[in-house]
Formats: structure tokens, C-alpha cells, sequence
């Protein structure tokens, strides 16, 4: 098992080298492969694996471990990191031969990589921590991979500072953990602090809100959801890729892909880590998480609803779908804290399986995004349209990651949408108020997020796949290499199988469950299979009942066809005129308006303005004004076809402009008064600094004598700290 | 023979289909002075157009042609899950009015598409309006079935139907009946009595009303949807099919009227719960469900009849109207029961 993560770092250096892609390939496929069956293993009831370390003086005895939820996690990054190392040979083979250092991309990739799988084994708090910050450190550098573009530059920078703020959170609430229970790891430090976990006294108050506070910043829960939104929307707002440079549009689609499926899980990870780690939280938590959870669900469908760069809006999607998982979680914590073994076992599975297929979907809409814009040279969905021929594989691999990402049926999405949905009404529960109260909103939130998440990607799939050519890009676009159809359809595949194969799914889950927590070992796994095969069994007769109508219609047509002569199709008669439909096929019937074209059909905001109509202007990113969508707001002339022009909302994101910003404007008011004394002295700087560094060691030591004049704990060093202050 | 005779219950609810939307229209036309057509009339043109040849756009592609099949596929399969005449439904399993909503959701999903694939603005503004307006609509019925779940701690609608029914008690109601001794009057006093000892009255009542906005806007009937409009820009679902012919309107008209017959079917059962009383069964209750069902169809038809189509900017706030009423109904049901 840690050979596996040994082979996988080991071979870093065998990466640099020209066109390394193979040699990637190939690494991640081993490095995978021998991670997989070890979890395989686990999964299906083996004996977790444990290893120890001495890693020497500041780290103590590295303690690694594969139990049920490390194993399902360490599926994951093997799964999509091989899928991704696939589409990447597609993808980046445009970079090649352009002085782009090709091999660094795979460099930081197999590194990030290899942070994520020792991170989801490491139990020593020093190991786990720095695990987290290769990781940060890596996928920073993925991001600047392309780092000519100002874009590009920004959102690294946007990303390092918020996983930063996250990890600093979680680095705190680990010391504080580390400080108060002399033990560097991980289950020591909740073993010694579970018998106060309800007490609520002290430093256990805040190092379990800390902790999920950060892990949250990870991944992305509103209000802390700014990186996703930066990183895979920022870059390369709307239009890109000049001729003169080549695209980046793939690359960052597997960055985009790994970040969102795999790191944004890593928050989501420390979450379940924590709740499997505490073995019951105080009912609050549960509460608080639920209330986040929805919020996020609903913040990022809403949000979603206004994007136009189609991964800016897959950004926001991925906060909702983080949204969906997390509500999963507190309806099992929940479930838990109030007595209700089978609720909090559906809860939370539902949560891991959505963990699962969150990964799988996000994977395969960003690769798709990445071909489409590829081929199209854009991410604007505005300047698509009608891909569908043009691609038709990416197209059938889009759609299916939209059905998946909406939870229809047959795909994943739907299952454990299904198994939370399970979860909650399990908790209906007339004498429970307070649950009720929780829940019943919940449902109606969830409802409405999947009715929006229908709207949102009907509209976006409709306008970038289906109908006619927008640009010139859409009607130049060609299908992707092999590869990166591969990729997709295997994605594809998965996504399928989850939907129609739950039960198997479902008792993979078991292990990471009882992992989760001991009580939950107890519920028959049987139950949840039970349900999730029922509903299969209805999914696929459904789909039975496609196929029949499907074959009906066929014989239908064919019939018509033979019975009737053939009678000529009403050709447009004015086809020449239509530039964009074939003269031999009829043209769509337009109310007999016939100077039509492609620039008349529905786009993003004219789709959105039923809803805006209603919900106001700032719930659909309306302009910073406040105005309602409808007027005239910023219109901007396309480059290429002149003659047409297109409304933007404004679709800032409400946190960015409201508290973020400010706060760091804030923040830069502040530490600019520190510059005085920073650089106010040409010549005696280094004199400045070396008082600076002796008053440091000064306060240092203070604070070391009060702590052990007390002889308490951190805490009361803390609370000592003002009076300190004062006296010095 | 469970399986057949809930197989024969569900191919009553498609024949009801046909017969509502064609009571729908009788009653439209006999509140203008008109004769109207045959009430078999939808069945005929269904059958007309599934032997006709069809037209198709050049701008469209393979899912143009596949989405009213998944449509009405997705509409077929939602009804399995409905008990129909107080007998079980064909498929029944925990959760399942989930898999009703979200099979549902999979038809419009297909829909919009079908209707974005010719790339006519005219059928993105149907598209647009009807995914809106369907998505707003959407939590009103999972806070309905949340609410009737947890009045009777069950999680099938199935399940939750015959409980509800059996909530009810007639046994007061039955000795009346049998000693023949009084009229109409202490009978309906008698009803109101056992309803208001089940619980379920307000509760089903304000599903109901619920249900009945659903049925007019998910199906798009008047005031919210005018299927008589000449003019496609007020349109919402007519202009969502401009351009399908042949077997895929037929498919596309049966699938409308498959939605009434489902909507219907859930007022229905919830209604027959509150009337009819539990002795009764077998042929005579399918009798009263088509009864029943025969009713809310008119009663669509008269709501059509009197009403005129609201500016499209109000549709949203008659749809938020309905979930609201649910959740209203919840919150009255948590304080009183907590």
C-alpha cells in the first residue's frame, strides 16, 4: 500500500522528460492499479492495513492507514486520476513543440496525485497537514501551468489564498488538538477529547467548528466557496485562445477536473474524517450543516442559472452538488445525535455514494467542456450551438453527465439523490418539532434545486449542442481525439452502471460506512441495498418502456413511409436565402417567418428571463445596480459576427462583491499602515528587522512563563494573552 | 394476479386519458353553445396521426427525434407507481413518489430539449417558460407528499394512500347505513365527523387544491396556458411542438393527457380516502374512481371555460402560490402535532 504511493512519488523524476504524457499515463495507471486492489480489498471486507513510521523527532511515528472511507477515497483518486491522465493524452497534445515545459504539467500532476492519496491515508496530524499543502502547492501549480494569461495568474493566486485561509483553520484546530492532547495522532487526539465532546466547554468548542470550518473552505461550501468559482470560472473569462496562442482550454479542463472532483472531495473527505473521528457530535453541528448544505445547494443553482461561461457555471454546480452531499452528511449526523440508526445510515450513505458519483459527473462535464472548447475555441455557450452534430461523442457524453448531474434517472446522480431523499423522509417524524421543522424545508429546498438544476442544463446543453451553429467557431468545431472520447465514455460507463447496478454500489458502501461510525455497522446493509434495488428495478422499466416506444415510433415511420407515396418534402422554398439550413432538408416551421437565422434563437439570458422575471434581478446575477435583467445593460458587440450582439448580465458572484472584496480591501488598508515601519528606513532596515525578530522572542519567552507559571493548559495561555499584552 | 390486476387498474387510468382530455373539450364546448367533437375524439386523432409520415427540420438532430418517445415513456412509467382505485399500484417501493417527481422531470427534461433542437426561438421561449414554471412547481408536491408521509408514517404512495383511506372511520357512518334510519343530512354530518376525527381533511383538502394547480400548469391549461391560442408567443406548450408531426405528436398528445390522468389519479385516491368508505371495493370503486376522475376532467374543462389566460408575468406567483398553500398546510399540521 505504500509502495503504491512510493512508486507514485518515486517516479517523479522519470517525468521530465519531452513529451512525458506516456510515461505519465503509464505511472498513474500502475500507481492506481496498486492502490485500487488495496482498496478493493478493504472495500470488500478485508483487514484495513496499517503502517508505522518513525519519521523522527518533529514528526513522532507516522501512523498510515487504509480503512473503509480512506479505501473508498483512495477508489477515487485512482479512478479519476487514471481517466484524467487518459484524456490528458488527448488533450495536451496541442502544447507540445511550444516551449510550454509540457513535462512540468505531468510533474505537478502525479505530485498532486500522490499528496491526495497520502493524505487520505495519513493519520499523523504533521503528515496529514503537509500532505494538504503539497497538494494546495500542486494544483496551484497546475493552475499556472498557461501562466502568460492575466486570468490564469489571478485565479492561482485567488486559489492559493482561500485554500490557504481553510488550511490554516484546520492546521489551528489540529494544534490546538495536538497542544491539549500531547499526541500527534489523529485518533489519539479525539480519543482524548471525546468525553468532553458534549460538554461544549473549552478548547473543544471551538477545534470541531474550526475543523469543519476549514475543511468547508476546501471544499467549498457557501459562504466559503470563492476557489471553485475563481479557479475553473475565472481563467480565461469568456472568450479565449487568440490564434496566436495555443488553447488552454483542455489543460485546465483536467485541472479543473482533478480540482473539482478530487480536491474539492478532500474537503469533503476531512468532514467525514472528522465525524468518523469524533464518533458523535453534539446535535448542532448537524443542524448547522444542514442549514449550510442547503444553502450552498440553493446559492449554487441560482448562481448557476445566470453563467454563460460554461465552467464558471459548472464551478457554481459543483457548490450545489457539494451542497447536496453535505445535506447527506447532517441528515446522518442528525440522525445519529437523535437515536435514528436507519436515517443516519441512509443519510450518510447517500452522502458517500453522492461523494462518489459527484466525482464521477464533475469529472466528465469538465472533460466535456474541455473538448467542446477545444473545438470552439470559446466557453461561452452563447457562441456554440448545434455541436451536437459536429461531436457527436462529446455530445452523448455532456448529456450524459448533464442527466447524471440533474439526478435523473438512469444515471448516478439519481440514485443517491434517491438514498438521501430516503434518509430524510425517514426522519419525518411527528413528535420530533424541531426535526421537522429542519427537515420539511430541507425536502422543498432539494425539490427546487433539482427543478432548477433541470432548468439550467436543459437550457445549456439545448443551446450549445443542440440547434444551429452560433459562431464560426461552433461551425469549424470537430470531434476530439480518441483519447479524450475514451476518457468520457468511461466516465460514461460508470455513471450508468452506478444507476442501474446500485445494489453493488450500495454494498460497497457498507465498509466505508462502518468506518464512519460503529453504531452504523449494527443497520443492515441489506435495508439500503433494498431500497436503492427497488428503485433500480423501476429505472430500468422505465427505460424498457423507452426502448419499446423507441422501436414503436420506428415501425410507425417505416409504415408511413411504405403506405404512402412519396410525396416531395416542402423544401423551403426560400432555402437559399436561410443560411444555415441545407436545402434539401424542409426548414423549422417559424410561424411563417422565413428570413431566419442562427442569431434568433434562444440564448442564456433570454432562457433565464421567465425566472428573473420573478426572482429579481440579484438572484440571477443581475447587474451591480440592481436593475432588472431586462434592460438595457452591458451589451457587447461580437468580434466575429458584427452584425449581432449579445446581453451579459453582470454575475459577479454576491460574496465576492459583498464581503470579500471589502474584507481585502479591508485587509490591505490595515497591513499598508505596517509598511511604514516595514520600509521606512532605507539604510537601517536590517537594524529594524533584527528588533523586530529580538521583541518577537521577547514576547516569545513571556508567554512561556506565564504558561508554565500556570501550568495550564493552551487555553489559559490564550486567556492570559490580553493581560500580557497590557503589561509589556 | 396482484401484477394483473394492477396491470388492468393502470390500463384503465390510460383509457381515462383519452376520456378526460375528450370530457375536457365536450364541457369547454358545451359552455360556448357548441357541440363539440366526439368525446372519443383525442383517441381518433392519436390513431390518425401515428399512420401519418412526419416532417423534420433539417437543424435537428437524433435527440429531436428520440425525446417525445422518452416523454411519454417517462410518463408511462411515473403512473406505474400510482395506485389507481384504491388497489395497490403495479410497482411499489419506499420512496417512490421520489421516482414519480423525478421520472416526471426526465420527460420535460426531454421536452426542452426536443423543443431547443430546432433552434427556433419561438419553441426556446415555450421551452423556457414551461421548465420555469414546472421547476417552481416542483417543491409543492415533495411538501405534500412529506406532509401526508408523516401523517401516516409511511413512504409509498401506495401505502400512504390506503392508509389514509383507512384513517377515516366509517364504522359510525356503516351502522347508519345499516339500520337505514336517517337521512341525507345526519349522513353527511356523520362524514364530516369521521373526517374531522382522521385528521385528513385539511390536509387533503389543500393536496388537493395543490394538485389541481399542478394539473393546470404542468399540463398547461387555462388560466395559466391557453391550448387554444393562435398566437405563439403567449403560448406555452403549444409552441413547444411546432415543429413534430406524425407518430411523435400523436406520442406527444397521448403523453399530455397521460399527465392529466396522473394528477388526476392522485386527487382522486386522496378524495376517495375521505369518501368512500372502506367496505366498499373491487369493480365498484374502479367504478367511482372513473366517476371521480370524470369530475376533476370537467372540472378542468369549467375552470378553463371561465377563466382568461393571466399576463405570463403572474403565472409564477399563481404557481409560488401553490407551494405555498403546502407549505402553509405543514407548518399548521407541525404546530398542532408537536
Amino acid at each position: 500500500m505504500l509502495l503504491a504511493a512510493g512508486a507514485v512519488a518515486c517516479v517523479f523524476l522519470d517525468g521530465r522528460e519531452k513529451l512525458a504524457a506516456r510515461v505519465c499515463l503509464v505511472i498513474v495507471l500502475a500507481g492506481s492499479l496498486l492502490i485500487a486492489v488495496d482498496a478493493v480489498k478493504v472495500l470488500s471486507g478485508g483487514v484495513p492495513p496499517s503502517v508505522a513510521v518513525d519519521l523522527g523527532v518533529p514528526m513522532g511515528i507516522a501512523r498510515f492507514e487504509v480503512d473503509g472511507l480512506t479505501a473508498l477515497f483512495l477508489c477515487l483518486i485512482a479512478g479519476l486520476s487514471t481517466v484524467c491522465a487518459l484524456y490528458a493524452q488527448g488533450a495536451m497534445a496541442p502544447y507540445f513543440n511550444r516551449s510550454m515545459r509540457v513535462e512540468k504539467f505531468f510533474f505537478f500532476y502525479i505530485l498532486l496525485v500522490a499528496s491526495l492519496v497520502v493524505a487520505a491515508m495519513a493519520r499523523n496530524v504533521i503528515v496529514f497537514l503537509t500532505a494538504l499543502e503539497v497538494m494546495t502547492l500542486a494544483s496551484f501549480f497546475l493552475i499556472l501551468f498557461d501562466h502568460g494569461d492575466d486570468g490564469v495568474r489571478r485565479s492561482a493566486v485567488s486559489f492559493m489564498v482561500y485554500m490557504h485561509i481553510g488550511l490554516l483553520l484546520v492546521t489551528a484546530a489540529l494544534l490546538i488538538g495536538v497542544a491539549g492532547s500531547g499526541t500527534m495522532d489523529l485518533s489519539g487526539i479525539t480519543t482524548h477529547f471525546k468525553p468532553h465532546l458534549c460538554s461544549n466547554g473549552g478548547s473543544v468548542g471551538i477545534l470541531f467548528p474550526l475543523l469543519f470550518v476549514g475543511f468547508g473552505f476546501i471544499a467549498g461550501f457557501v459562504p466559503l466557496h470563492l476557489w471553485p468559482v475563481l479557479v475553473h470560472g475565472g481563467a480565461y473569462g469568456g472568450a479565449y485562445g487568440t490564434p496566436s496562442r495555443p488553447v488552454p482550454a483542455p489543460m485546465s479542463a483536467i485541472v479543473s477536473a482533478i480540482l473539482s472532483g478530487l480536491v474539492a472531495n478532500m474537503g469533503i473527505y476531512g468532514i467525514l474524517r472528522v465525524v468518523s473521528l469524533a464518533g458523535g457530535l453534539p446535535l448542532w453541528i448537524g443542524y448547522a450543516l444542514f442549514f449550510v448544505s442547503v444553502v450552498s445547494g440553493f446559492y449554487g443553482i441560482i448562481n448557476a442559472l445566470a453563467q454563460h461561461d460554461i465552467r464558471r457555471l459548472l464551478a457554481y454546480v459543483g457548490i450545489g452538488n457539494i451542497g447536496i452531499t453535505g445535506a447527506g452528511i447532517s441528515v446522518g449526523l442528525i440522525g445519529l445525535s437523535s437515536g435514528l440508526p436507519q436515517m443516519a445510515a441512509l443519510g450518510l450513505s447517500g452522502a458517500l455514494l453522492h461523494m462518489v458519483n459527484y466525482t464521477v459527473f464533475t469529472g466528465l462535464l469538465f472533460c466535456g467542456a474541455g473538448s467542446i472548447g477545444s473545438a470552439v475555441h470559446t466557453n461561452d455557450v452563447n457562441l456554440m450551438g448545434g455541436l451536437i452534430k459536429r461531436m457527436p461523442f462529446t455530445g452523448f457524453a455532456f448529456l450524459v453527465g448533464v442527466m447524471s448531474v440533474c439526478g435523473l434517472p438512469p444515471f448516478n446522480g439519481f440514485i443517491s439523490e434517491f438514498i438521501i431523499y430516503g434518509g430524510i423522509i425517514t426522519g419525518f417524524n411527528p413528535s420530533m418539532g424541531l426535526l421537522l421543522a429542519t427537515l420539511v424545508p430541507g425536502v422543498a429546498a432539494l425539490a427546487l434545486i433539482e427543478g432548477l438544476s433541470v432548468l439550467v442544463f436543459a437550457k445549456i446543453f439545448g443551446i450549445a449542442f443542440l440547434g444551429e451553429c452560433r459562431s464560426s467557431g461552433a461551425t469549424q468545431s470537430v470531434e476530439s481525439p480518441k483519447t479524450m472520447v475514451a476518457a468520457m465514455m468511461i466516465l460514461c460507463a460508470v455513471s450508468l452502471f452506478t444507476g442501474l447496478m446500485p445494489t453493488v454500489a450500495v454494498k460497497a458502501l457498507q465498509y466505508p460506512l462502518s468506518a464512519l461510525h460503529a453504531g452504523l455497522s449494527g443497520v443492515p446493509p441489506g435495508g439500503i441495498a433494498s431500497v436503492a434495488g427497488d428503485v433500480s428495478m423501476a429505472v430500468i422499466v422505465f427505460l424498457s418502456i423507452t426502448g419499446g416506444l423507441l422501436l414503436l415510433r420506428l415501425l410507425a415511420l417505416k409504415r408511413a413511409q411504405a403506405s404512402t407515396a412519396p410525396v416531395p418534402l416542402p423544401v423551403g422554398k426560400r432555402a437559399g436565402k436561410a443560411p444555415y439550413a441545407p436545402p434539401e432538408a424542409p426548414l423549422t416551421w417559424f410561424g411563417g417567418y422565413e428570413a431566419v437565422n442562427p442569431a434568433m434563437q434562444y440564448t442564456v439570458s433570454s432562457f433565464n428571463s421567465p425566472l428573473c422575471g420573478i426572482a429579481g434581478s440579484r438572484m440571477c446575477g443581475g447587474d451591480t445596480e440592481g436593475s432588472a435583467l431586462g434592460t438595457p445593460g452591458k451589451t457587447l458587440p461580437l468580434k466575429e459576427t458584427s452584425s449581432w450582439a449579445l446581453f451579459y448580465p453582470n454575475a459577479q458572484d454576491f460574496f465576492e462583491g459583498r464581503f470579500y472584496l471589502p474584507l481585502w480591501r479591508a485587509v490591505e488598508r490595515v497591513l499598508g499602515k505596517f509598511s511604514r515601519i516595514e520600509s521606512g528606513h532605507k539604510d537601517g532596515r536590517i537594524g529594524n528587522y533584527l528588533l523586530y525578530m529580538l521583541s518577537a522572542l521577547i514576547i516569545l519567552l513571556i508567554l512561556l512563563v506565564v504558561y508554565t507559571w500556570n501550568g495550564g493548559s493552551f487555553s489559559q495561555v490564550l486567556g492570559a494573552l490580553p493581560g500580557v499584552v497590557r503589561w509589556s | 394476479m396482484v401484477l394483473a390486476l394492477a396491470l388492468s387498474r393502470y390500463f384503465l387510468m390510460i383509457a381515462m386519458a383519452f376520456l378526460m382530455a375528450g370530457v375536457i373539450v365536450k364541457v369547454k364546448s358545451f359552455w360556448a353553445g357548441r357541440y363539440g367533437p366526439p368525446v372519443l375524439q383525442p383517441l381518433y386523432d392519436v390513431w390518425k396521426l401515428l399512420r401519418k409520415g412526419h416532417v423534420v427540420s433539417g437543424t435537428t438532430s437524433a435527440v429531436f427525434g428520440a425525446a417525445p418517445s422518452i416523454t411519454l415513456a417517462s410518463v408511462l412509467s411515473a403512473g406505474l407507481v400510482l395506485p389507481i382505485g384504491g388497489g395497490p399500484a403495479v410497482l411499489h417501493f419506499s420512496g417512490d413518489f421520489v421516482f414519480f417527481a423525478y421520472v416526471l422531470a426526465l420527460g420535460r427534461f426531454f421536452a426542452v430539449l426536443g423543443a431547443m433542437d430546432t433552434g427556433n426561438s419561438l419553441e426556446g421561449m415555450g421551452a423556457s417558460r414551461d421548465v420555469t414554471f414546472s421547476a417552481l412547481l416542483e417543491p409543492a408536491f415533495f411538501v405534500i407528499m412529506g406532509t401526508l408521509s408523516m401523517l401516516t408514517g409511511l413512504t409509498s404512495i401506495t401505502e400512504i394512500y390506503s392508509m389514509a383511506a383507512s384513517m377515516v372511520d366509517f364504522t359510525i357512518l356503516a351502522s347508519i347505513h345499516s339500520t337505514g334510519s336517517s337521512g341525507a343530512m345526519t349522513y353527511i354530518a356523520e362524514a364530516v365527523k369521521a373526517w374531522s376525527y382522521s385528521g385528513l381533511f385539511v390536509p387533503v383538502l389543500c393536496s388537493n387544491i395543490v394538485l389541481m394547480i399542478s394539473i393546470i400548469v404542468d399540463t398547461g391549461r387555462m388560466p395559466v396556458d391557453d391550448t387554444a391560442a393562435h398566437d405563439e408567443l403567449t403560448m406555452i406548450h403549444g409552441v413547444m411542438v411546432l415543429d413534430n408531426s406524425g407518430p411523435d405528436m400523436a406520442m406527444i398528445n397521448v403523453a399530455r393527457a397521460m399527465k392529466i390522468a396522473l394528477m388526476g389519479t392522485l386527487v382522486t385516491g386522496l378524495t376517495m380516502g375521505l369518501v368512500v368508505p372502506t367496505w366498499v371495493s373491487g369493480a365498484l370503486c374502479l367504478v367511482i374512481y372513473a366517476f371521480i376522475m370524470l369530475i376533476v376532467a370537467a372540472a378542468i374543462g369549467l375552470i378553463e371555460s371561465v377563466t382568461v389566460r393571466m399576463r405570463l408575468s403572474r403565472v409564477p406567483q399563481f404557481v409560488l402560490g401553490a407551494s405555498s398553500i403546502a407549505l402553509i398546510v405543514l407548518s399548521a399540521l407541525m404546530i398542532g402535532r408537536s
